[in-house]
């Protein structure tokens, strides 16, 4: 007798240790990252440039590439370009590292333990990657250092080729994970593969149609910019030669946008830089918009015993939506009006990477929820007993704050990873013109203000790299010499 | 039930290794960190010594000489066309150091590609000119090195791949014809696979 109650009572001293295990930390990252989102998209740079530099001096070993990215695009927006150039170069590091060191495959143990996503470091979506590269050779080509620029876009192709590898990599695990899941027979699988949880998931991009899918993961404003450096800063044929294919790659990806083709025809026939006799061949490119919004979508799962022991169980699956603030451009040279067009929707390069990640998102979080409630099933389990023996009030009241207990953790700690590179805009257009130097040209975007003139240098070619973060926002504009 | 309590003390320890003596190693004796990412010093190393031995075994230099000496050699654009950051006089310092101290060539200090490499030397040697009376003699070289270091990605099954080519050219100037070149390709593999817990 005495040993049953004994081993009644180890079984619900382990039940309560094994939940307090299983209890992460609830990031707070959501919150922190609110203000300076806030800050950001309304075109406040100085303040926001504050915010970010105060969550990067607080962010945690998990959080730093993440809260880095937000920064180095803020000092980039706000014109601190060198201090850009920094922060970027310490994020390529980070990646670097994280690049030498093994992805993280859980096992049916790993998953249950798996509480908290944010616990995991956030390592850098492809298309961040990507990006950091591109932001990387604008910065050095602002700044006027060719040979980094050149540097940096060739890893921006790279990390191209590398998207295709970690998408391959990430459904290998996926399948790994799905398989340790089922290998321990604790019905988690079925709950993963539940009606309930395929339909949430597939929630979790509806908001989305019509997006371009982009041929092996390729980034069309990384492709074109490498194209346009490479034939603008041809060292030989070898250059123009690469130029040419980057081109026709930029042309397959935007075939809206009809300024390509000028440049791609010209490599394929000239062999050399392109230059028009005292005028400057000026390429104004607008950044415009808001990434897609992250958020929550909790749910309850189906239960796997029907026992009034069993607790609810919640999970919560990130979900993605666009954010629809996204501004025009205009330039106008004498009579003549000039209008960016579509080269690169980041809408559609996010939406897929997160696509990708769903299977993988889905089972951790379904099975680490199902676990936490079959744990969570027998500590109730284990506290009715403890009240049937003893049958007092403390019993009794014991048992009522286990069940309370027990469902506000299988509720209350589901938190799904919303960590992403929010600085990045909706939509990248591009026009090209060819216009006098010394000639005066005015961009203005949607809002009713005077526009901003800009005097063509004396130079053969320039990116005129404009930013408005939000519809009527400020605009924001960087000049880059490619050919001076 | 103690698997999972396992599994959760493990994630708690995750992280922790025992860190490794720190010691000097030989940078082209094959003891140090490779990576696959990144061109290492033992790829310059590796590099230079290649280029080296076929500048040495080729008659490139063969009665160049001038009535005052050796000839000059003037470093010209090595483009690093690959996608790290990273100084290419890692290798053509190795290559200009050899040269002088084998007595094959003297390198132009006061002039170069872009500007003088030893902008004091450039200066110097102007202001020299201004005390003498004379005009500073045009610094004219008979050869320029020049090159390319390129890269080359591929992965398959799991393996990736990362290829460095070092691509070197000596150009006779006056008769603008390349007296010699050589490549050399340093190939790395390896793999990232995932880490179970």
């Amino acid at each position: 007798m005495s040993t049953c109650s004994s081993s009644q009572s180890l079984r619900f001293t382990a039940s309560l240790v094994l939940l307090l295990a299983l209890t992460g930390c609830v990031s707070n990252y959501t919150e922190s990252a609110q203000n300076f989102q806030t800050l950001y998209s309304s075109g406040d740079y100085a303040n926001s440039l504050v915010e970010a530099q105060s969550l990067v001096a607080q962010a945690t070993s998990e959080d730093e590439v993440v809260l880095k990215l937000q920064l180095a695009n803020v000092q980039r927006s706000a014109g601190k370009i060198k201090e850009s150039v920094d922060t970027f170069e310490s994020v390529e590091s980070l990646f670097e590292r994280y690049d030498g060191t093994p992805e993280v495959s859980l096992s049916a143990e790993g998953i249950s333990a798996f509480t908290n996503p944010y616990a995991l470091p956030y390592r850098g979506r492809s298309y961040d990657r990507i990006m950091t590269a591109t932001y990387r050779a604008l910065n050095y080509l602002e700044l006027g250092d060719q040979a980094k620029a050149r540097v940096a876009l060739n890893r921006a192709l790279f990390r191209q080729e590398d998207a295709k590898r970690m998408v391959a990599e990430k459904e290998r695990i996926a399948r790994e994970e799905m398989g340790n899941v089922d290998a321990n027979n604790y019905s988690a699988g079925g709950v993963v593969r539940s009606f309930e949880v395929h339909s949430a998931s597939s929630q979790a991009t509806a908001d989305f149609v019509g997006l371009p899918v982009y041929q092996d993961y390729m980034n069309p404003l990384s492709v074109w910019l490498h194209g346009v450096f490479f034939l603008h800063t041809a060292q030989g044929i070898e250059d123009v030669e690469k130029a040419r294919k980057s081109l026709e790659r930029a042309q397959a990806l935007a075939p809206q946008n009809t300024s390509i083709k000028e440049d791609a025809v010209w490599a394929a026939t000239s062999g050399s830089r392109p230059m028009v006799d005292g005028k400057c061949i000026v390429y104004v490119v607008h950044e415009t918009g808001e990434a897609p919004a992250w958020t929550e979508h909790k749910f309850q799962l189906p239960l796997i015993i029907i026992d009034r022991n069993a607790p609810i169980v919640s999970v919560a699956f990130p979900k993605i939506s666009p954010v629809s603030n996204q501004d025009t451009l205009s330039i106008k040279y004498q009579s003549e009006t000039f209008n960016p067009m579509l080269l690169a929707n980041v809408d559609g390069m996010v939406a897929r990477e997160f696509s990708d990640e769903l299977p993988m998102i889905r089972t951790r979080a379904v099975a680490s929820a199902t676990l936490k409630g079959i744990a969570a099933y027998f500590a109730n389990k284990a506290a009715e007993e403890n009240n049937r023996r003893n049958n007092s009030q403390a019993a009794g009241l014991l048992y009522l704050a286990t069940i309370i207990a027990t469902n506000t953790y299988t509720t209350q700690s589901a938190q799904a990873d919303l960590r992403n590179w929010a600085t990045l805009p909706k939509n990248i257009s591009m026009v090209r013109m060819v216009i006098p130097i010394s000639e005066k040209i005015y961009i203005q975007n949607s809002l009713a203000r005077p526009p901003i003139s800009f005097t063509v240098p004396q130079a053969k070619s320039l990116i005129l790299y404009c930013k408005t973060p939000a519809k009527g926002g400020p605009l924001s504009l960087h000049k880059i010499i490619l050919n001076p | 039930m103690k698997k999972l309590l396992l599994s959760a003390a493990l994630l708690s320890l995750a992280g922790c290794s025992s860190p490794r003596d720190t010691s000097y190693i030989e940078a082209n004796d094959g003891s140090g960190i490779v990576s696959l990412d990144s061109v290492n010093v033992q790829d310059f190393a590796l590099a230079a010594d290649t280029m080296l031995k076929s500048l040495y075994d080729s008659p490139a230099f063969v009665g160049a000489k001038r009535q005052d000496g050796a000839p000059v050699l003037m470093v010209g654009r090595v483009t690093n066309d690959t996608g790290n950051n990273f100084d290419t006089s890692q290798l053509v310092k190795k290559m200009t150091v050899s040269l002088t101290k084998s007595g094959k060539a003297r390198v132009a200090k006061a002039i170069g590609f872009g500007g003088p490499e030893d902008q004091a030397a450039a200066e110097a040697r102007a202001s020299q000119a201004v005390v003498s009376g004379e005009s500073a003699k045009p610094l004219l070289p008979d050869y320029t090195l020049s090159g390319k270091i390129l890269e080359n990605r591929t992965a398959a099954k799991g393996v990736r791949q990362t290829s460095y080519i070092f691509q070197l050219s000596l150009t006779e100037v006056k008769t603008g014809l390349a007296v010699w070149e050589e490549e050399k390709t340093i190939t790395k593999q390896g793999s990232r696979n995932s880490i179970g817990f």
